[in-house]
């Protein structure tokens, strides 16, 4: 998979350092996508081929709207944790035509607003004016399902493109190494059970 | 064809009853060929995705949706997680493997050595004295032709080995076992257990009595708290197959195994009409073969096994072995279910750590000792459920915020659920059967199973009450909204097959007698669960076991008297 540099423009620190990550994360987060989606696709027949997945210019939006979703905090955020890579490599393999085409106009709507109010893309967007063009996108995104399962929010046909852009950048962190391991407590091994603990001692999420 | 090397004694299936079918005859000195009709697996070296971790699983662990819906189609509809990117290949391919569905059913199965004891939920409760009675008692169904006593040694002598957890209870219909330290409860389940006990003096919350290891046994490793078993396991810390009855059996050196053995009939001679042999279609080659015993024991799971019943057809059983009296096939029952949940506050200061591979419990209560005045259904059923925290997929999937207070809030134990999901008996009709469909073939050309399942009117009228019992629970555990929702909706869903060749005294009116032999052919024992003339309120696979072992004991003996 080949990384493409993101565009200049106004960023905060935090935005620079998260760009930062994500070019030093780039190997493995693309490694594991490009094989594994080669595996399965393998496995399905490749019937599903769609050999180029966002371009450019929709990459560089996907990225700031992720850094703007999971944004760098404590712990590194979504950039870091290869979730654009995740999202590219879900657009090539895993969306089906009708979820594409909603993505990519999705994208192209978000673009459409920063111009509109910044009279810049929205690659170019600081923090502040992605999250209030995220807002604004939010409050204009009803849907009415009810789901306990991410996963299960993310295939449903309903959900409005910023649910789904929120749900993809939400997924791809949490399951990243990044989100797995730096915000989650991700123990292969537990080796013991201890079933009523303060959660002081204990402040993290059990996941698997 | 072929006719190949004689043995004392053929298996077919070898998951969690043709397992221990091999390991009671081989230990018992018979030189045993088990048929798998699975691809083979290897414990340990075939769990390829154990050690997977969520990013390099394929898309993160997103569900491979087209090769699913191509492939896997009710497979990947299993509830609770059992089928996933870590274990798909353990399932059968449904594309490949066909049935029909008069009335939708879910046969869910796998096709690999080991069978379902490899993704099984390993809850394993022994059966009530009452739950052997009730047939007898309300007339649905026929007497079964054993007593819990009958059974009490072989649980056993199956809990021993095969490691159980869990915590006595001094329950008479719900008899305590020989169990391994319990789990802990979590301290909303702890909470849960003082408040229902409190106001209810005939009800009890109880910790999930499972077939994990939390000391080491006879050389397998102790519980390592993943919660990931349905991958497989290479510390054996759980009971399958794989890890447990047939390396015993193996042990002995009287055992093969052969895979890729789809058994098309069991052959039975017209003269003696005795079991003779096992046809086989080779599964990778289509050659056909046959294979010699002197005892047959058939373990291919409930559906599986009345299949290959029904299939086996000659002058001397027309309508498949066990049919004179058209019972082979009928009166098939599982577990109808309906669940609820609820917010519980007041634990935000508790957590736990570690991940915990069972539930809790709350034992059959109702129309125990009699019908209920406030009862308007006969039997009863059980809850199964927990009450843990919200994970980091819960809190995102009811939130839609973003930023970094969201993504601290999704990474922090959520909201405290606690859970209870109902296993209703499901009473015993004639009607609630599977047929061969001739008229549409399936995997390897072979008739396909037909199902013609529905749940009546006393699962519903169960299932409103079921619903309404676990609502007071959780609110005299302090939940303020209790939401109810389906579960095991559908026949076949809860994959608690029984029947359908069921156990009794009469040939009339059942197809084994009280030592699962098949009434008029001596030498042929079914011990899985299509042996079950009803469905009890607990999980069945224990039962399963210790009916196996039972049996295998009585054909031993039997084949050294010369009677078989």
């Amino acid at each position: 998979m080949k990384i493409h540099p993101i565009g200049t423009g106004p960023a905060s620190p935090s935005r620079r350092a998260a760009l930062g990550a994500l070019l030093a994360g780039v190997a493995t987060a693309g490694a594991w996508s490009s094989a594994s989606a080669a595996t399965a696709l393998q496995a399905a027949g490749a019937s599903a081929v769609r050999p180029t997945g966002f371009t450019k210019p929709e990459l560089k939006i996907l990225t700031v709207a992720a850094d703007t979703i999971i944004p760098v905090t404590d712990t590194p955020g979504a950039v870091a944790a290869g979730v654009p890579h995740f999202i590219d490599a879900l657009a090539k393999h895993w969306m089906n035509g009708d979820e594409l085409a909603q993505f990519r106009a999705g994208l192209a709507d978000l673009d459409k607003r920063a111009q509109q109010r910044y009279r810049h893309g929205f690659a170019a967007c600081t923090s502040a004016q992605a999250t209030a063009i995220l807002q604004d996108l939010r409050a204009a995104s009803p849907y009415e399902g009810r789901t306990f399962e991410l996963a299960a929010r993310i295939e449903d046909p309903k959900a409005p493109f910023y649910l789904r852009l929120r749900d993809f950048v939400v997924y791809g962190y949490f399951t990243s190494e990044i989100g797995s391991t730096k915000e989650l407590r991700y123990v292969a091994v537990p080796g013991r059970f201890d079933g009523d603990v303060d959660v002081k001692t204990w402040p993290y999420q059990n996941v698997i | 064809m072929n006719q190949m090397t004689e043995f004392d004694a053929i298996v077919i299936g070898s998951g969690i009853t043709g397992g221990w079918a091999a390991k009671e005859l081989t230990e018992k000195g018979l030189k045993v060929l088990i048929l798998e009709r699975g691809k083979p697996l290897e414990h340990q070296k075939g769990y390829v995705h154990e050690f997977t971790p969520p990013w390099q699983a394929p898309q993160q662990g997103l569900p491979d949706r087209a090769l699913d819906a191509r492939e896997y189609e009710i497979q990947s509809k299993i509830e609770r997680g059992a089928f996933s990117w870590a274990n798909r290949q353990y399932w059968i391919n449904d594309r490949q493997n066909p049935y029909e569905q008069v009335k939708p059913f879910r046969w869910h199965r796998t096709d690999v050595l080991g069978g379902r004891s490899l993704t099984w939920g390993r809850q394993s409760y022994r059966w009530g004295p009452d739950d052997f009675l009730q047939n007898k008692r309300d007339g649905h169904g026929n007497d079964w032709p054993i007593r819990y006593a009958d059974l009490e040694p072989w649980y056993t002598h199956v809990e021993k080995f095969i490691g159980v957890s869990g915590a006595p209870e001094g329950l008479e219909n719900f008899p305590d076992g020989h169990y391994l330290p319990p789990f802990e409860m979590t301290a909303l389940e702890k909470h849960l257990k003082r408040t229902v006990e409190a106001k209810w003096q005939n009800r009890r919350v109880t910790i999930g009595r499972v077939a994990n290891l939390t000391e080491a046994l006879d050389g397998r490793g102790r519980c390592q708290r993943r919660a990931i078993c349905n991958r497989g396991c290479s510390f054996g810390a759980y009971f399958s197959s794989l890890s447990s009855t047939l390396p015993a059996a193996q042990k002995t050196g009287l055992l093969t195994i052969r895979t890729d053995s789809v058994v098309e009939a069991i052959d039975v001679d017209p003269q003696t009409k005795k079991a003779t042999g096992v046809r086989v279609i080779d599964a990778k080659s289509g050659e056909r073969l046959r294979f010699g015993a002197k005892v047959i024991f058939l373990n291919a799971s409930t559906y599986g096994t009345l299949q290959i019943l029904l299939q086996s057809k000659s002058a001397l059983h027309p309508n498949g072995i066990g049919n004179h009296s058209d019972v082979l096939g009928r009166y098939l029952v599982d577990h109808a279910g309906v669940g609820a949940f609820a917010e519980i506050p007041g634990f935000d200061d508790r957590n736990y750590s570690g991940r915990r591979p069972t539930g809790i419990l709350v034992p059959r209560f109702r129309n125990i000792g009699g019908q209920d005045a406030d009862a308007d259904f006969t039997r009863g059923y059980g809850y199964q459920g927990g009450a843990m925290r919200d994970d980091w997929t819960n809190t995102a999937a009811q939130t839609d915020g973003f930023g970094a207070d969201m993504k601290h809030q999704i990474a922090r134990p959520g909201k405290w659920i606690a859970f209870l999901g109902a296993f209703c008996e499901q009473l015993p009709q004639k009607d609630n059967r599977v047929t061969l469909n001739e008229n549409k073939r399936g995997g390897f050309g072979l008739p396909q199973l037909s199902f013609d399942v529905a749940y009546g009117e006393n699962e519903r009228r169960m299932k409103l009450d079921a619903a309404k019992q676990a609502e007071q629970m959780l609110v005299a555990a302090g939940a303020k909204h209790v939401v109810t929702i389906p579960v095991r909706a559908i026949p076949g869903v809860s994959i608690h097959e029984m029947g359908g060749a069921r156990m009794g005294h009469d040939p009339a009116e059942s197809v084994l007698n009280a030592h699962n032999q098949v009434h008029g052919v001596p030498n042929l024992f079914v011990t899985d669960g299509a042996a079950m003339a009803s469905s009890g309120t607990v999980n069945p696979s224990l039962t399963y076991m210790a009916l196996t072992a039972r049996a295998a004991d009585y054909a031993v003996a039997q084949l050294k008297a010369g009677a078989l």
